[in-house]
């Protein structure tokens, strides 16, 4: 029995696709986890993993993979994550990077897709401007607990698909000017905020029904925007008033031609595939003290097995 | 060097709808790609933009080609590099379904000017796309270059995502 | 004044400053700029944005986070990393030399 062949309802050549995708998956707590999660289990086949933190006591009630070891080993997020993936897929494309996601533009653009599950309305604006500039589908996911009057809280949350061409999240209001300013004045801190796993789940689910549905359609019918709205009292998960609104609607918020590099230029790579490298005088090369030449490796091996006590020898 | 085509779904039907527009003497139409270019990791995004069709007034008529194009729609494609900055592809269709391919008389025809479009806009690449009724092929030029290099790979942006060439 | 304009006025202080677009709108590209902050000069990219992003009026952009400066923060323009101090209140009404000089005296 092949592994995924209860999911080939998604096509023929689904596996295939699914293991020929890339997707970046930028932050990898509460929702990020369950993202992973799930996308291994579905065979997805390239990943760029993203968060610059390390599991603490306090992510243990929501992120998934993240046992008590991994908060006494002070165990980065992407490392967890990639454990996952690894569990399913042992040669899997993985690229885990424990930084911010400015720190990795250049991986994040070889995506298909990228995923975010950021806590920052921020980190979402930028998030979305990186990726209509390459061309890559968004989808956002994101959840709140406010305190209502008479001491009720209300669970909400959100999943957008932004796709390049398609309505972005400036144009159904969800990234707003006045947002971004408020959020501006407590220095963009949001940590600290309600966070529950099953809400996280919930969200998470549909994000990677949104994503398979992008690469391996399952009805005739797709659409390249959605925005759902979750009500974690009603448990209900219903579309967007305002994507009647939008739908159909070309973004204004993003010409098409700012579309890649501001200042490319073709002739930088012949420049930096001239720089020949540099060696010392032990004949390794130099700034890359791991990478030692074929004569070198055979010298320190035989300096190795001379050295070596008269009874370990072969 | 690899290279990713990425052009929106959207964009892809409102250029094979212009190339199916009958013309009044040519047997087939053309256009031009405007794209902007992005380095990831050691290889090239293409990042279509927009499109141009050859206007109806600058194919020239003749019968050794499907189409040729006039000096004047050479011209507008050069000011594109030129004054845009954008990296430009001429495309056109040979239809049909599957991963298309150039014919002998495209690869004449496309060495005689997209290399010229270097001239004015060396920092990019430039090239030719012909596309089918669901893929496309390209090839890229860029300058000091002997010969153009296929585009590696293709991504249709859109509902649903689709890609194909090499992975 | 238009952008073009605006960008001549800036041209005569710093003669490679370019334009880049982000969301329909200018941002300022002022390579290897010479930044004075406490004391030393430093030699570095910025990117002016004499429109409204990431919650304040104007901002400005450094390619390296300085000693001097307040609760800095990163951020993804134009396709590139950057850093930016908080930075109020410098309005998008007055010449694009005159945002810059306001804005460098948050690293002063």
């Amino acid at each position: 029995m092949r592994r995924l062949e209860r999911q080939s309802f998604l096509g023929p050549n689904s596996d295939q696709v699914l293991a020929n995708t890339k997707v970046g998956l930028v932050g990898l707590g509460g929702g990020g986890s369950h993202l992973v999660q799930q996308f291994a289990h579905l065979g997805i086949g390239g990943f760029v993993l993203v968060d610059p933190d390390v599991i603490d006591l306090g992510n243990t009630n929501r992120l998934v993979g993240g046992t008590l070891a991994d908060v006494a080993a002070h165990r980065a997020k992407v490392q967890i994550a990639e454990r996952l993936i690894r569990g399913l897929q042992t040669d899997g494309d993985v690229k885990s990077i424990q930084a911010r996601w400015e720190s990795a533009l250049d991986e994040l653009k070889g995506c298909d897709v990228i995923v975010g599950a950021v806590d920052s309305y921020g980190a979402r604006d930028e998030l979305e401007r990186f990726a209509r500039r390459y061309l890559i589908p968004y989808v956002d996911i994101g959840m709140d607990v406010l305190k209502c009057r008479e001491g009720d809280f209300l669970i909400s949350g959100q999943v957008i698909l932004s796709s390049p061409g398609e309505p972005c999240l400036r144009c159904c209001n969800f990234i707003t000017e006045e947002r971004l300013e408020r959020e501006a004045e407590k220095y963009g801190a949001a940590g600290g905020r309600p966070q529950v796993v099953w809400s996280n789940g919930i969200l998470a689910s549909i994000a990677v029904g949104i994503v398979v549905e992008l690469l391996t359609p399952w009805r005739r019918r797709t659409e390249g925007f959605i925005y759902l709205e979750y009500d974690g009292n009603r448990k209900t998960v219903t579309v967007s008033n305002c994507v009647a609104e939008v739908v159909g609607r070309t973004c204004l918020h993003y010409p098409d031609d700012e579309r890649g590099d501001p200042a490319f230029d073709v002739r930088h790579l012949r420049e930096k595939s001239n720089v020949s490298p540099k060696l010392d005088l032990s004949g390794q090369v130099v700034g890359s003290p791991r990478r030692k030449l074929w004569w070198r490796r055979l010298v320190d091996r035989i300096l190795a097995c001379r050295n070596r006590p008269q009874h370990d020898r072969l | 060097m690899r290279t990713q085509f990425r052009i929106t779904s959207a964009l892809l039907s409102q250029i094979r709808k212009d190339l199916r527009r009958p013309h009044l003497f040519a047997s087939e139409r053309v256009g031009f790609i405007s794209a902007g270019l992005a380095w990831s990791g050691s290889s090239v995004l293409i990042l279509a933009r927009n499109y141009h069709p050859v206007a109806d007034e600058d194919y020239l008529d003749s019968t050794a080609v499907g189409a040729m194009m006039g000096p004047e729609a050479i011209r507008k494609a050069m000011e594109l590099g030129l004054l845009k900055r954008d990296a430009v592809f001429h495309v056109h269709s040979h239809g049909g379904r599957g991963v298309p391919a150039f014919s002998s008389i495209d690869r004449r025809e496309h060495a005689k000017f997209v290399p010229d479009f270097l001239k004015v806009a060396p920092q990019n690449i430039h090239g030719a796309l012909v596309l089918s009724d669901c893929a496309g092929a390209g090839v890229i030029w860029t300058a000091g270059a002997r010969a153009p290099e296929r585009i590696s790979n293709f991504v249709e942006v859109g509902a649903p995502l689709r890609k194909w060439g090499m992975q | 004044m238009t952008c073009e304009e605006e960008l001549a006025g800036l041209c005569l202080l710093w003669p490679r400053a370019a334009l880049r677009y982000e969301g329909g709108k200018p941002l300022i590209f002022l390579p290897e700029f010479q930044v004075k902050s406490g004391g030393q000069v430093s030699t570095m990219d910025l990117l002016l944005c004499p429109h409204q992003h990431s919650g304040y009026v104007t901002r400005l952009f450094f390619r390296q986070q300085l000693g001097r400066g307040a609760n800095w923060s990163v951020h993804a323009v134009c396709g590139e990393q950057w850093w930016a101090p908080s930075w109020k209140d410098v309005q998008p009404n007055q010449s694009w030399p005159s945002m810059l000089a306001n804005h460098l005296k948050a690293v002063e």
